[in-house]
């Protein structure tokens, strides 16, 4: 037993120093990053670029052909992102590419979008809100029930009385049962908030993979099926609510496809984008009136999309490296064959995972075990193979437990 | 013997291990409480809508409670032994020195397992009356981490406080304080839900680590 809790004990320790040690030798290395924020800009034709330098001196502006602008020169050229700007100053034009603007307009028009991996990648109860989308007041307001899903259908609780809404329940599973919707459901996406301008309840995908819309408009239900193009199998829902109301909401396909599901005749539109899986890639769009800039990130590297706002067919395109291996990152891979991490930014569980293999790490590892050898004292070869086989997989994190335990 | 090694050790921690219970029932009486409070002045689904739509669980106060009922109940256990030399004495029993301390840890970890039982039934049954079985579920599995906690801080204080070298003691510190961090790394309600079937077993198996310093300690390993 006490050779059980002994190895327990070596076992945790290799984990804690597996954790511990990188962590630290990031946290000692951590050196402020340079920021790029980038946009397309129509009246260039290109991306524009702001430049926040990790010296924290001011923001550089630059298009991708390596042009330098003004602050004032950046704002003429972004109008739909300035424009608050351009209007103080007097500039705002009033027709852009044949479309006539106004702040207003443009405010309506402009949205932005943003889904991180962390969004999806964490536990939510199932219990959903469904506000009323069609109410006589000018606010929206919460409802008094939640409601779920069970193996019969959608049942609605009472709140305050922590009780089945038998009347409500009964009515909305009507409609559930007409539309043949199967349960359970696979993905949903809604927005429960007061905090917008109004609300389009759910989108959802049930078990056979068909997609629905599903509101509450003056206490009945609105349920309807959206067809989909054959073969599309819905991987996320990202329910859009935009101040423009020209799209209900965004899809992604298990096949990396980016579709925006247009208003009101639910037709859906394919947006020219690299490959986009939600649950490992982050996604930016900021919209505007006659262009999108998609700002598609990914583990080591960043690609701007720009599509044109009606086709939503690609503009241009361009692609960035992360951050480049320094000397610290160089050291690092000869110090340590791997981390574990207990928490990712792409999820909110906790659980321990491995990363960032190393094989240069083996030239310090043996070294750890010449000294090893040379320093134990060991008479049993077992024991002694079995240690020199941990330090020389497992380097600096198994000699430090066992040089502790060999001192006794 | 092991039944009159379980009274000497209950005879010893008894009015820590009731001070405890209590203690972490009236902690559990005030969460729930002023969950009851918050329903009454702000009405239920205002409470409803903080639970599903923010990470919280309401019941946060409860966060490192656990942790301190383990530590404490292991120093009022563990700490007289050394002290006052007891474990020299009880090392001398004519029994096995294993099932001594084996008995003496798995006492603890009764005891531990008893008061953790208490709060999960109260909370349970009080959170019911207001919520839904999935937000009730919700926050006991959020709970259930914070309880291994005080599982492993039992374990690791007992390793610490039995070790009979003090540098070796401040180690045993250092590690514990590392272990114990990592239940509480994440605050987000379930995030632990995909990892309790390893923590929990884990938790349970940190006393046993108390033996290897009963071994040392028989070993004759001193300062």
């Amino acid at each position: 037993m006490l050779r059980f809790f002994q190895l327990l004990l070596i076992g945790i320790s290799i984990a804690l120093l597996a954790y511990l040690l990188p962590w630290l030798y990031r946290f000692a290395t951590l050196s402020p990053e340079a920021k790029t924020f980038v946009v397309y800009s129509r009246m260039i034709d290109d991306f524009a670029i702001v430049n926040h330098n990790a010296d924290k001196k001011l923001p550089k502006y630059s298009d991708l052909s390596g042009r330098s602008y003004t602050q004032a020169e950046f704002d003429s050229i972004l109008p739909m992102l300035y424009y608050r700007q351009l209007l103080s100053d007097g500039r705002l034009p009033d027709t852009l590419f044949g479309h006539a603007v106004n702040s207003k307009l443009i405010a309506k028009e402009n949205f932005v979008f943003r889904h991180a991996p962390a969004h999806i990648n964490r536990r939510n109860c199932e219990l959903y809100f469904l506000l009323e989308s069609a109410s006589s007041r000018v606010d929206l307001q919460m409802p008094d029930d939640v409601f779920r899903f069970t193996k019969e259908g959608i049942e609605f609780v009472d709140m305050t009385q922590n009780k089945v809404k038998r009347e409500k329940t009964a009515l909305f599973r009507k409609a559930f049962t007409r539309e043949n919707v199967r349960l359970p459901i696979s993905k949903i996406s809604g927005n429960p908030t007061v905090r917008k301008d109004y609300d389009e309840g759910y989108f959802f995908s049930d078990a056979s993979g068909r997609l629905f819309h599903f509101k509450q408009v003056q206490g009945q239900p609105y349920l309807r099926h959206i067809p989909l193009p054959e073969r599309l199998q819905i991987a996320e829902i990202f329910i859009t609510e935009f101040l423009g109301r020209h799209h209900f909401a965004f899809l992604s396909d298990t096949e990396g496809g980016f579709y925006a599901l247009k208003a009101p005749d639910y037709s859906l539109q394919r947006v020219e984008l690299n490959p986009f899986f939600p649950q490992s890639d982050e996604l930016v769009v900021f919209g505007n009136m006659l262009d999108w800039t998609l700002r598609l990130g990914r583990r080591d590297s960043i690609y701007y999309t720009a599509v044109d706002a009606q086709s939503l067919s690609t503009i241009r395109t361009w692609g960035q490296l992360r951050k480049q291996a320094d000397c610290t990152e160089s050291l690092y891979a000869y110090l340590f064959p791997f981390e574990l991490n207990f928490t990712s930014p792409k999820d909110k569980y906790f659980q321990p995972r491995i990363n960032n293999f190393s094989c240069q790490a083996i030239f310090f590892n043996l070294l750890l075990l010449i000294t090893f050898l040379g320093i134990s004292k060991r008479r049993n070869t077992t024991l002694l193979m079995a240690s020199g086989l941990a330090i020389a997989c497992l380097g600096i994190f198994a000699f430090i437990p066992l040089i502790i335990i060999r001192k006794g | 013997m092991i039944k009159a090694i379980f009274y000497k050790e209950w005879i010893k921690t008894r009015w820590v291990a009731i001070s405890a219970a209590i203690i972490s029932l009236g902690f559990v009486w005030y969460s729930c409480a002023r969950i009851e409070k918050a329903i009454l002045i702000k009405g239920a689904p205002y409470i409803w809508e903080a639970l599903l739509t923010h990470d919280i669980v309401l019941i946060e106060l409860l966060c490192y409670m656990p942790l301190f009922v383990g530590l404490v109940l292991a120093l009022a256990q563990y700490v007289p032994e050394m002290q006052q030399k007891r474990l020299k004495l009880t090392l001398h029993l004519p029994v096995e020195t294993l099932t001594i301390a084996g008995s003496m840890v798995l006492y603890g970890l009764i005891v531990l397992l008893f008061i953790v039982a208490l709060n999960f039934v109260v909370l349970a049954l009080y959170l019911q009356k207001f919520f839904a079985a999935e937000l009730v579920s919700r926050i006991l599995l959020t709970a259930l981490p914070w309880y291994a906690a005080g599982l492993a801080a039992y374990g690791l204080t007992a390793w610490t406080c039995l070790e009979p070298v003090w540098k070796r003691r401040l180690l045993h510190v250092f590690v514990a304080a590392f272990l114990l961090r990592l239940f509480f790394l994440i605050p987000n309600p379930e995030a632990y839900n995909g990892s309790l079937w390893w923590i929990l077993p884990l938790s349970v198996l940190f006393p046993g680590w108390a033996l290897l310093s009963i071994k040392r300690f028989k070993e004759g390993k001193q300062d």
